[in-house]
């Protein structure tokens, strides 16, 4: 029997079952498999694929519109967290800046870690892409950030990371080779002997591929805006990008070093509710199913992109508990005893495709403290 | 193309639902420590897709992996990828024979049988440095390895199958290393079960494969699943839950012999299958379990195998631990321990398995626990190796807790 039961390891349901955990919880965590976190960017957006302020997010999002100083304490504790896991998160919510991505395009974002750095308007930037690394294409990003930002200087260079390998390099390849001082210096060197031979004197810009060093970015990070004398920046893209990994790594870790119980690739197939109340769910591994029970449960199961939601030709199936949904997918009358965390709200919030980490963030946040004592939910409470 | 390696390009589409989303590529932990591994989605699905209904390609690669079955738990499409890098395996070792180490290694019951009949030789040889030169000359096994010991009083000659009619009946699957390396643990567990009142028998059992699925024996591995999978039936028809300590025989019985072997027999005996603690637990929860429990003051760190949490049922080592009165328990969170079976007996794996083992063993040294509790006798290889720290299977620690509630009640 557990306190808290989350169902899902995406952004929400991590931070739902820490948060939990925190409170004393005794909190089991049920997963088919990893949340969209890993193949996401790793900044936290407001409104996905829009460049919406906050007022505009909380008319979108299902929150009471008063709750604002309640969101900033979501955010706030979402950034202690990062703190002390060693990823600190920056940025404002209520500002969100520009941040240049793995194709070179710009997107406004909300909450970005310290290997991240918001785009300037004008300067000279430089794009570095790594030889051994297809997925992050120098000339092709510079391309497109230099339609982005017509007032800016943009070159591209390419160097080898020179290293051995028997498989085509990911960021993440990448990233754990810059954890390497070695590594790095070398890197240094090939950079600045490229800006020597195209003739470029200063810039005060670098984009590189998603890959600023896994454990060690903090000293990637001071060593190669230190090197080069210049702002640096990660522009995430192809998963998988080490500015989410770092994140989710951390995040999975904290919830299993303070003691919440992951069943790992399960799918939970139903739930014994009574009087609208959960008592478990059913939990299926391989052949075996076993029920777990619980006193509160968080379903935070991504919605459509999660699997948490199936669309099907007669509308839109709640996969995990067999709920009943409107034409969005949203739970109607959900159980006493259930909170939605993210993405699992239904299509509304999806409207652009992906729901967002601010949402995912607040709404995690609201399931375990509640965001007013007039709204309902909240198990703190 | 022989009939036998035709027989390898088996039926498993599952590969069709990959993205390439790379979930399982950052999840892998020794594609995290080399270069050299082409990574499981690369040998899995995408190896999949380019011999499916074609000629099987035999990829060197798949020798980096260890089936500790971290891509499973994290792909979010439910692609089998370490049954797809099972059949690559085999492939390879069907194309290219076993060497006589990795005979040696995947022959972990039949090593057991021998190294315990002549235990006090084995134990002293297997220390002898001009030995383990010749060992690592001949066989590439690194001198600087340590081995598990052998008992000469195995659980095989100590054991014998008592039945007295209780509710609930344990067939017990030892497995090899509680059998022959760590009886101790075996009779542990008896103990822990008879405190319940619970008879516990000893089916007739093989080696549960895992061993020889990591080594491309896939033949051997199907046949010993088959023998298991009749010898344990008998008694789960009969009522008997099985029960292991093992975790990777666990794991085994539950998942593996869905995917080898695959019958309706595999799939009915697969239901009946409890990992040790998770039995006390589902005890527990029906109020069944004897909770006179000793209290033992200690700060304990818990190192949760691989092969643990490829189960899918949270960490029921922790939650019957944290029944004894006293009992500070902290997951070390430390991830793949880098032994993995029998991968880090091996020459050129041993700079990984040592690059894995020192995560494990930071977190160790952080925690500063009075010892370190796990299941998986591999796993406790590694930490007996990289640590100072004594290392106890939970069965051990309740034994223990339960014998000092007797104790002071007699007293
Ligand atoms: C390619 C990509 C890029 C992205 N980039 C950004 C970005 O730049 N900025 C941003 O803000 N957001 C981004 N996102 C979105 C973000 O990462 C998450 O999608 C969002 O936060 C939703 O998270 P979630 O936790 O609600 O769900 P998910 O992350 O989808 O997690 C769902 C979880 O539920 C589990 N689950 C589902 N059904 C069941 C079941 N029946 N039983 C057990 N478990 C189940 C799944 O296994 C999974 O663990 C991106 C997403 C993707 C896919």
């Amino acid at each position: 029997m557990y306190d808290v039961v989350v169902i899902g390891q995406g952004l929400s349901g991590m931070l739902a079952a820490i948060w939990a955990r925190g409170e004393g919880k005794r909190t089991a965590m049920i997963m088919s498999g990893a949340g969209k976190i890993m193949q996401s960017t790793g900044v936290l957006d407001l409104i996905p694929g829009s460049r919406g302020t906050l007022d505009e997010w909380m008319k979108q999002y299902p929150f009471h519109s008063e709750n604002k100083a309640d969101v900033l304490q979501a955010v706030a504790k979402f950034k202690a967290l990062t703190r002390e896991l060693g990823y600190p998160y920056n940025g404002d919510v209520r500002e969100p800046v520009p941040v240049v991505t793995g194709s070179g395009h710009i997107k406004e974002t909300a909450l970005y870690p310290d290997t991240v750095t918001p785009v300037p308007d004008r300067g000279h930037a430089v794009v570095v892409g790594f030889q051994e690394l297809p997925d992050f294409q120098p000339l092709f990003i510079s391309k497109n950030l230099q339609k982005e930002r017509p007032l800016m200087t943009v070159d591209a260079i390419r160097i080898p990371l020179g290293e051995d390998s028997q498989r085509v390099l990911t960021q993440l390849d990448a990233a754990r080779l810059l954890d390497q001082k070695e590594v790095r210096a070398r890197c240094l060197r090939r950079i600045s002997g490229q800006l020597a031979d195209k003739g470029i004197s200063q810039a005060d810009f670098f984009v590189f591929p998603s890959s600023l060093g896994n454990e060690a970015w903090a000293q990637t990070l001071k060593q190669f805006s230190e090197g080069l004398g210049a702002r640096v920046t990660e522009a995430p893209g192809m998963p998988p990008n080490a500015t989410a990994i770092r994140l989710n790594d951390r995040l999975k870790l904290k919830a299993i070093r303070s003691g919440v119980r992951l069943y790992a690739d399960t799918t939970v197939t139903g739930a014994d509710i009574e009087k609208n109340h959960i008592r478990s769910v059913r939990v299926r591994m391989a052949n075996r199913a076993t029920d777990v029970a619980g006193r509160q449960f968080v379903l935070a199961t991504g919605g459509i992109l999660g699997g948490g939601l199936e669309v099907t030709p007669d509308g839109i199936r709640e996969t995990a508990l067999h709920l009943n949904t409107d034409g969005d997918g949203r739970p109607m009358n959900p159980p006493d005893n259930l909170f939605l965390a993210g993405a699992s709200g239904g299509r509304q919030l999806t409207r652009h495709g992906i729901v967002g980490g601010v949402y995912s963030l607040v709404s995690s946040y609201a399931s375990v403290f509640g965001l007013r004592k007039t709204v309902a939910g909240g198990m703190a409470k | 193309m022989n009939d036998a390696l035709l027989d390898l390009n088996m039926f498993e589409d599952s590969y069709e639902k990959c993205l390439k989303c790379n979930a399982c590529v950052a999840s892998c932990p020794v594609t995290g420590a080399t270069l050299d591994f082409g990574g499981p989605k690369h040998m899995g699905p995408e190896l999949k897709r380019l011999i499916d209904n074609q000629q099987v390609i035999d990829d060197k690669r798949i020798e980096y992996c260890t089936l500790c079955g971290n891509c499973d738990l994290s792909c979010p499409e439910d692609v089998h990828i370490s049954t797809l890098t099972t059949y690559a395996k085999a492939i390879h070792t069907e194309k290219h024979g076993s060497s006589f180490r990795d005979f040696v290694l995947s022959n972990a019951e039949l090593v057991g049988k021998m190294a315990s009949a002549f235990a006090p030789v084995t134990n002293t040889a297997m220390k002898m440095k001009p030995m383990r030169q010749v060992m690592e000359t001949v066989m590439r096994i690194p001198k600087e390895r340590k081995f598990p010991k052998y008992k000469f009083k195995n659980f095989n000659r100590s054991f014998a199958n008592k039945v007295h009619g209780s509710k609930r009946k344990v067939a017990y699957f030892v497995g090899c290393y509680a059998m022959y390396n760590a009886p101790e643990v075996a009779e542990s567990f008896v103990k822990v079960m008879n405190f319940n009142g619970i008879e516990v028998v000893k089916p007739r059992q093989k080696c549960c494969g895992v061993p020889m699925l990591a080594n491309g024996r896939l033949k051997q591995a199907r046949k010993n699943a088959a023998f298991n999978i009749d010898s344990l039936l008998e008694y789960t028809r009969k009522g008997y839950d099985v029960v292991t300590t093992c975790t990777s025989c666990g794991l085994a019985l539950k998942k593996e012999y869905l995917s080898i072997d695959g019958s309706d027999k595999a799939k009915e005996l697969a239901a009946h299958v409890y990992d040790a603690d998770e039995y006390l637990r589902m005890l527990k929860d029906n109020g069944e379990l004897n909770t006179h429990l000793a209290p033992m003051k200690q700060k304990v760190g818990y190192h949760a195998p691989c092969h643990m949490r490829a189960q899918g049922m949270g960490t029921p080592a922790m939650d019957i631990l944290e029944l004894i009165p006293g009992f500070n328990i902290y997951d070390l969170g430390a991830g793949c321990c880098g032994q993995c079976g029998t991968f880090g007996f091996k020459k050129e794996k041993y700079g990984i398995s040592m690059k894995l083992g020192r995560t494990m063993a930071e977190s160790v040294k952080n925690l500063d626990a009075d010892y370190t509790v796990t299941e998986c006798g591999m796993c406790k290889n590694q930490l007996d190796q990289l640590t100072d720290k004594e290392v106890r299977h939970p069965m051990q620690i309740l034994a223990e807790s339960y014998e000092r509630a007797k104790q002071l009640q007699t007293v």
